[in-house]
């Protein structure tokens, strides 16, 4: 139980024109939940990826066990029982595949060149047993039916039947409502009692000083030191991260205006409406799939079954098109995949939906003021570049981030935007740039916006909210106003347990 | 971030990835210049650019398409049809030139823009279903032309016995627009580089082209910043139709008769062009000038090849690498 399972002494990594790791000593046990935190690019995810065996070149020594091992495959460190619970779940699956064929995928053919499905899932039942596990859903279940949460605790029990030894999880709960966190780490701990070593790379302070029992934090590629967490505090932790204390929120009690911006119906339920008004940032809340992506594309990209009005003014919304012309804007979930053209440069991203408004009447593109316009917004949202006309492939989450902020706010000062949406602005970003959104968020209301703020961390939308409104199954279930706040009060309303208290 | 220590190696990839098909393209002239006593004269220049008129206007059709992220195919059936088009409405309709190239262009940019009509309605794969807009290309073609070439005073059987001849001939100053000379330059190179700058422009420099390409590289962040990209994607359809019933028109003009099976054998070559574009100064995306250099790059082999005596069979093993080494060297790029 005491032996490191892992060491590694002068662990480096260089990618061409960046040191992204430099000198990692790094010592973690069997039966002991290790957190590595780190800024976005300290170098967590890329410690992470030369242990589990995709990075091949890396510098330094690896001892699994006190062995020494060079880890240049993923199948390698697989068999050395490391494994990896990805933030993308989807990527490590098969979805087409049952639950059993995905449990025993690494190692199915050493059960015969032609195995039946019957077979796999009574081999995996004994496995599953010998080692004392119970999945709470049927071998024989397809994994596209399965959700989130469902899906890394597969994943999980994969890493177990194959005898890992280290589990790392890497921000495994992005993507997780409150209540299935609670499992998660339920089952983190059960790991710990196995003598498994697990190693938490997260950004969300309150989990890892839940869960840890030591916490080593990564900057700018170096580490900056491994502390028991019972001698920390999430201050200094977040101090050692970004080299300075985060600065707090101060909204001033202000007078809420009481003209209605947008006023949304379904026609399909009348008891369902949503009034936002001018000025007010309106928290939308709700555990992970309560519906307030589908919601704000919803009203976004237009729905038959939404009454939707504007300044008191009835609208037809039928495609993103009619709603950015009405000056209603949407930042996406998805940064990635949704928000940014990952090949084109910084100037491009900003003006992604302004390309028109930039051009003369012939069409042609006035690219200097493009590119002064871009520079001033840049700077003024503290964007960290080197150069304008670089990919933003190549910039932090935060960074990327602000440039689709920037985006809008660049369409604001063309057209006069009425609402915008942000729809989890914050996933996946460090510390000090949420900070910084939170306050360009209260800025953009303060200009008379009407902004609907959706996020499943209940934390942040207590901070950044005038007033908050709770979503479950699809539904709008209460609206709080900023005296009212409450965490546990908006906890249990997202995850229905007011209802069951109530009866 | 730290451009300052970029090594030795990474210098080497960011400079393969930049240059690598234009530093390919001075190998292959330097090579042939070598070997080949006769290769380094204007006048096989002139020939080789001369070659490539056609095959570049018809890949520009392509790649104005994949610049929105949207395949088509059937860029040689419609430029075979518009080019039938285009003569038969002169020799059989007495049109004018002007008139019946119109018509053909005109025609062209309705088959594009049917293309993406479809393609989107129905959310088919653009590949595929460009792939049956080819064939149903090629149909038309067959089918207008009655499985004939098409020629000034073209003779042809009757359905009732006997022969009619057509009243009307292709006109001279079309056929200028193939054959005629400026100068020491011929005339089709001088409408291929036209196009191509003003596809360039059009691509790099104009609200339009930014958009198309915001469409061609991610459809669902264009669409979530306000861009009707269905619209767009009509609208490159409709682009590379024009550009290639264009190219049908000038090949007709370059060989003074339709040829109905001449452009059927040019798609091949036109998605290597492409493709071999794309990896042109890093760019990574489809683009008017790495285009032309494909279709250079393509020119050359077969014109020193041929000059070598390498029969024109073995001549696409040849095309084949080239491909091949350009879409490694389009990846390096995008590392």
């Amino acid at each position: 139980m005491d032996r490191f399972v892992l060491v590694t002494k002068k662990l480096s990594k260089r990618f061409p024109g960046v040191q992204a790791l430099k000198d990692i000593d790094m010592e973690i046990r069997g039966g002991e939940i290790h957190s590595l935190v780190g800024a976005n690019g300290a170098g967590k995810s890329t410690f992470a990826k030369i242990i589990s065996g995709v990075y091949k070149d890396y510098e330094g020594e690896i001892f699994i066990n006190g062995e020494k091992v060079v880890l240049d495959t993923p199948q390698k460190s697989f068999q050395y029982g490391i494994s990896v619970v990805y933030q993308e779940v989807d990527s490590a699956l098969i979805h087409y595949f049952t639950v059993a064929e995905n449990l025993l995928m690494s190692s199915v053919t050493q059960y015969g060149s032609f195995v039946s499905q019957k077979k796999l899932v009574k081999i995996a039942k004994e496995k599953l047993k010998s080692l004392g596990l119970k999945l709470p859903f049927d071998l024989n279940t397809r994994v596209s039916e399965l959700s989130v949460s469902q899906k890394q605790l597969l994943l999980i029990f994969k890493s177990l039947i194959h005898n890992s030894r280290l589990i790392i999880f890497d921000e495994p709960t992005s993507s997780l409502g409150p209540v299935e966190v609670e499992q998660l780490f339920e089952i983190i701990h059960s790991l710990k009692e196995r003598g498994i070593a697990v190693l938490y790379i997260s950004h969300r302070m309150p989990e890892i000083f839940t869960i840890s029992d030591k916490i080593t934090v990564f900057r700018d590629g170096r580490k900056i030191g491994t502390f028991p967490r019972d001698e920390v505090t999430p201050d200094d932790i977040i101090r050692y991260m970004i080299g300075k204390s985060s600065q707090k929120i101060e909204i001033s009690s202000k007078e809420m205006s009481n003209t209605p911006i947008l006023e949304i119906h379904r026609k399909s339920d009348e008891s369902q409406k949503l009034v936002l008004y001018k000025g007010e940032v309106l928290g939308l809340t709700g555990l992970v799939g309560a519906g307030k992506t589908e919601l704000l594309k919803e009203i976004y990209t237009g729905s038959k079954d939404l009454k939707v009005a504007l300044d008191g003014k009835e609208v037809r919304i039928k495609t993103s098109t009619d709603a950015v012309k009405m000056g209603i804007y949407f930042l996406p979930e998805e940064r990635r995949k949704e928000g940014l053209l990952i090949k084109e440069n910084l100037i491009w991203n900003m003006l992604l939906p302004s390309f028109g408004d930039f051009a003369n009447a012939l069409g042609f593109m006035k690219d200097k003021e493009a590119a002064q316009v871009s520079k001033r917004f840049a700077e003024k949202l503290r964007v960290k570049f080197a150069d304008l006309r670089q990919r933003v492939e190549s910039l932090s989450g935060g960074n990327q981030q602000k440039l689709i902020i920037a985006r809008w706010l660049i369409k604001n000062e063309l057209k006069g935007a009425r609402v915008i949406l942000f729809d989890e602005p914050t996933v996946g970003i460090d510390v000090g740039a949420k900070e910084e959104i939170y306050n360009i968020v209260r800025t953009v209301a303060e200009s008379g916006i009407g902004v609907i703020f959706s996020s499943s961390d209940i934390d942040e939308v207590l901070k950044v909210a005038d007033r908050i409104v709770v979503m479950r199954d699809n539904k709008f279930i209460a609206e709080i106003e900023r005296k009212d706040f409450s965490e546990e009060k908006i906890l249990s309303l997202a995850a229905g347990r007011h209802e069951i208290v109530k009866n | 971030m730290g451009q300052s220590n970029i090594n030795k190696g990474d210098l080497l990839r960011i400079i393969v990835a930049k240059y690598g098909v234009v530093i390919a393209l001075g190998i292959v002239i330097a090579l042939f210049g070598i070997i080949t006593p006769n290769f380094m004269s204007v006048g096989n220049f002139t020939n080789i650019l001369r070659s490539i008129s056609v095959i570049t206007v018809l890949s520009l059709g392509l790649t104005v398409a994949l610049a929105a992220g949207a395949f088509n195919l059937a860029v040689t059936g419609i430029a075979g049809f518009a080019g039938a088009l285009s003569a038969g409405l002169m020799v059989w309709n007495q049109l004018s030139a002007i008139t019946s190239s119109v018509i053909a262009l005109i025609v062209g940019m309705l088959m594009g823009a049917a293309i993406g009509l479809f393609v989107i309605y129905f959310r088919v794969d653009d590949l595929l279903a460009s792939l049956g807009a080819m064939y149903i290309a090629q149909g038309m073609t067959l089918t207008y032309t009655g499985g004939l070439n098409i020629y000034s005073n073209m003779i042809k059987p009757s359905p009732g016995g006997g022969f009619t001849t057509a009243p009307g001939r292709i006109s001279d100053g079309f056929i200028f627009m193939g054959q005629g000379m400026v100068g020491v330059i011929p005339m089709p190179v001088i409408i291929m580089f036209i196009v191509i700058v003003l596809v360039h422009i059009f691509l790099n420099n104009t609200k339009w082209g930014r958009n198309i390409y915001s469409v061609g590289s991610n459809p669902e962040a264009a669409y979530l910043a306000g861009i009707p990209v269905n619209g767009y994607k009509i609208f490159a359809y409709s682009l590379s139709g024009i550009l290639a019933a264009f190219a049908g028109i000038l090949l007709v003009a370059r060989l003074g008769s339709a040829q109905i099976a001449e452009s059927q054998a040019l798609l091949l070559d036109c998605v290597a062009a492409s493709y071999i574009g794309f990896s042109f100064l890093g760019q990574g995306k489809p683009n008017a000038f790495g285009t032309f250099i494909g279709a250079a790059l393509m020119g050359i082999m077969v014109n020193g090849l041929s000059m070598l005596g390498v029969s024109y069979t073995t001549q696409d093993i040849f095309k084949g690498i080239i491909l091949l080494l350009s879409l490694a060297i389009s990846r390096l790029s995008q590392k």
